[in-house]
């Protein structure tokens, strides 16, 4: 009883102290204001001399090419569907190539009728001006999207289906069919907030992790003073989790300043990360953000299990490189097929959170669910394990 | 001998083959200010940590205060109060919130030692100013003194101070021997001290054992060295220095699986 009792004062004291070192130190100037300064200089201050110029995009609409099919009617009409209230776009039509040419510079050019492929000798041709934002970005993802379908099926079939038929986002997946469409809409956005957040904090670790404290002589003390040393370990992972929020929210606020500055601003936070709150609603929001929490304190407790094990200078340096190496392993798979289960995935942690917040807001409680649940469980209490012992090893304390 | 805070028993230490500490027997007697010897690197900071319970022996055994270290180093913990040889502080905090820090460390409440600190600061020399500055802005003499304040200031019953009066001026040196002092006479604390200081030394210690290649080549009583080496002289640099010299070559360093 006396023991815990000291534990948890002493706890509350390392937890204090760690928080307050965090935010006196330097360092984390660029870790809070960094992520900030980064987007807005990337989104917000280019705008300020560009944003302004509106689009035009350059559509074929007389040449019915060789089915038939007007192609540049169809866009024109897609377009105005997704944007018609935006004043920023104009479309405008062209008969030939060469008056494409003669009004370059008007912006986008589309080559939407495919009679015109002698042009270049190739299919699909984007031609996209230094005026764009990442707003015209996102519209341009789309007229690709709509334009290889419409490829696809010519060069499969050799008929253009009617463009209004067209799926934006594309159409389900049997995987999709059993995980359900909320989870289909939360994949994309998961995997990238979780390869995103953990790439963003990968640096702020050297702040917390346990060489300043080797470097400062106060590892001995700490260490000779606290009864649980896996004190010591929580005590950083949760002055992590502080500092990698801390950070990803200056990077939302660095996004949201940038894009009402280049007047692109979504006006919903959860956009940023590709989120809709009025499609998914709140609770597949929430269970987002709770894994995404959850891939970084496995993220940090990674790096500091790591760290901790080796010697000091060679630590700083690799331990990061663990952490995001397996972000990005997982990262780049799931976007190959985002819903299937991915045998060679079954190792990397971030896919377990990932994984299972899918089956929760899909609402699936199977076996699954608990085996994912249980691996997690079972690898922060290994890692805090391997931190603590990593802590006290002689080898890392003194020998390097 | 009276009651002991530390017995070793054949306690040694091997860093790979290099035989760091060499089965050793050390008694320190309660209550009592003894001082380890030796020259560099012969095992004293080892076997410090030995004791704190962050280096586990290779051999042997240690008893702090009835407690077996070597065998449950857990239980030591949060029992022994420690300045280390370089001082050990948060540089980014100011010296208050350090000392605020080691308190509530120890879950000693301010207002309990208040009149203690006030003593320490009056006798050493720390002003407000200096207490609410940060760390890093403190000469090396002001940190040390912080450092020791710091560790004195624990309710612990065995101290293990590491250097304490290294880079003072004679002024806090000699304030910290008194506290130092004061420390085992008046409260009855047990003081490991770690110094090559002659001065801290002579004053202070009451008991030595003197290390040389990791060997015990002397423990005893401070008169008792005096007497067996510099009987002449009575002087107990002059005796201390006639033990390094005439153990020195004494002492062969095992090599581990030779």
């Amino acid at each position: 009883m006396a023991k815990s009792n000291i534990s948890t004062k002493q706890f509350r004291a390392i937890l204090k102290k760690d928080l307050s070192m965090l935010f006196r130190k330097r360092v984390a100037i660029f870790v809070f204001g960094g992520p900030f300064i980064m987007m807005f200089i990337l989104l917000g201050l280019p705008s300020l001399f560009t944003s302004q110029q509106a689009i035009t995009l350059l559509v074929f609409s007389d040449d019915l090419g060789y089915t038939g099919v007007n192609i540049g009617d169809a866009i024109i009409g897609n377009i105005s569907l997704y944007y018609e209230n935006d004043d920023t776009i104009t479309v405008e039509e062209a008969d030939n190539f060469t008056e494409v040419q003669q009004t370059r510079a008007l912006g986008t050019y589309i080559p939407s009728n495919f009679s015109e492929l002698s042009f270049t000798g190739s299919p699909s041709i984007y031609t996209i001006d230094a005026t764009q934002s990442l707003f015209t970005s996102s519209l341009f993802t789309e007229i690709y999207t709509i334009a290889s379908k419409v490829m696809s099926n010519f060069v499969a079939n050799r008929s253009i289906p009617n463009i209004q038929s067209i799926q934006l986002p594309p159409t389900a997946l049997a995987e999709e069919e059993i995980l359900g469409p909320k989870a289909a809409a939360v994949a994309m956005p998961l995997s990238y907030m979780i390869f995103l957040l953990i790439a963003l904090n990968s640096g702020s670790y050297s702040i917390i992790g346990f060489a300043r404290e080797k470097r400062m002589r106060t590892m001995e003390i700490l260490l000779a003073y606290t009864h649980k040393h896996s004190l010591l370990v929580i005590s950083k992972v949760i002055t992590g989790l502080v500092a990698s929020l801390g950070s990803t929210l200056s990077y939302v606020l660095g996004i949201l300043v940038g894009t009402s500055l280049s007047g692109d601003a979504t006006g919903d936070l959860f956009d940023i990360f590709g989120l809709n709150f009025k499609t998914l609603g709140g609770g597949a929001i929430v269970l987002s953000f709770i894994f995404v929490v959850l891939a970084l304190l496995i993220s940090t407790l990674i790096t500091m299990a790591v760290d901790t094990n080796m010697a000091r200078e060679a630590a700083e340096r690799i331990s990061p490189l663990v952490s995001i190496g397996l972000a990005m392993f997982f990262y780049f798979i799931v976007l190959t097929s985002p819903l299937t289960v991915s045998t060679i995935l079954l190792i990397n942690p971030f896919y377990w959170c990932y994984r299972l917040c899918l089956l929760l807001v899909a609402g699936k409680f199977t076996t699954e669910v608990l085996i994912y649940f249980l691996l997690i469980a079972g690898l922060i209490f290994i890692l805090i394990q391997l931190a603590t012992r990593g802590i006290q090893k002689e080898k890392s304390l003194y020998l390097e | 001998m009276s009651e002991l805070m530390v017995q070793t028993t054949q306690l040694s230490k091997y860093f790979k083959t290099v035989l760091a500490v060499n089965k050793i027997d050390l008694e320190i007697p309660k209550g009592s200010i003894y001082a380890l010897l030796g020259p560099n690197g012969a095992g004293k900071t080892t076997t410090i940590r030995m004791l704190l319970g962050l280096l586990k022996p290779t051999e042997g055994q240690i008893l702090v205060n009835g407690i077996d270290v070597s065998s449950n180093p857990k239980e030591i913990r949060g029992k022994i109060g420690l300045l280390p040889q370089f001082s050990a502080a948060y540089y980014d905090l100011t010296s208050m919130q350090n000392i605020k820090f080691n308190l509530e460390l120890n879950d000693i409440k301010m207002e309990t030692v208040q009149p203690a600190l006030s003593d320490f600061f009056n006798r050493l020399e720390i002003t407000q100013e200096l207490l609410n500055k940060p760390f890093s802005k403190l000469s090396g003499g002001e940190q040390r003194a912080i450092c020791f304040i710091m560790s004195a200031i624990t309710d612990k019953d065995f101290l293990i101070l590491d250097e304490p009066t290294s880079g003072l001026d004679i002024a806090r040196a000699k304030y910290i021997r008194s506290i130092i002092k004061d420390l085992s006479e008046v409260q009855g604390k047990t003081i490991l001290l770690s110094s090559h200081i002659v001065s801290d030394l002579e004053e202070l210690a009451e008991y030595c054992g003197i290390l040389v290649k990791g060997k015990l080549v002397f423990q005893g009583k401070r008169d008792e060295i005096i007497e067996k080496y510099a009987p002449e002289t009575k002087d107990f640099e002059d005796a201390i220095v006639r033990v390094f010299n005439s153990k020195k070559n004494d002492v062969k360093t095992p090599l581990g699986g030779i």
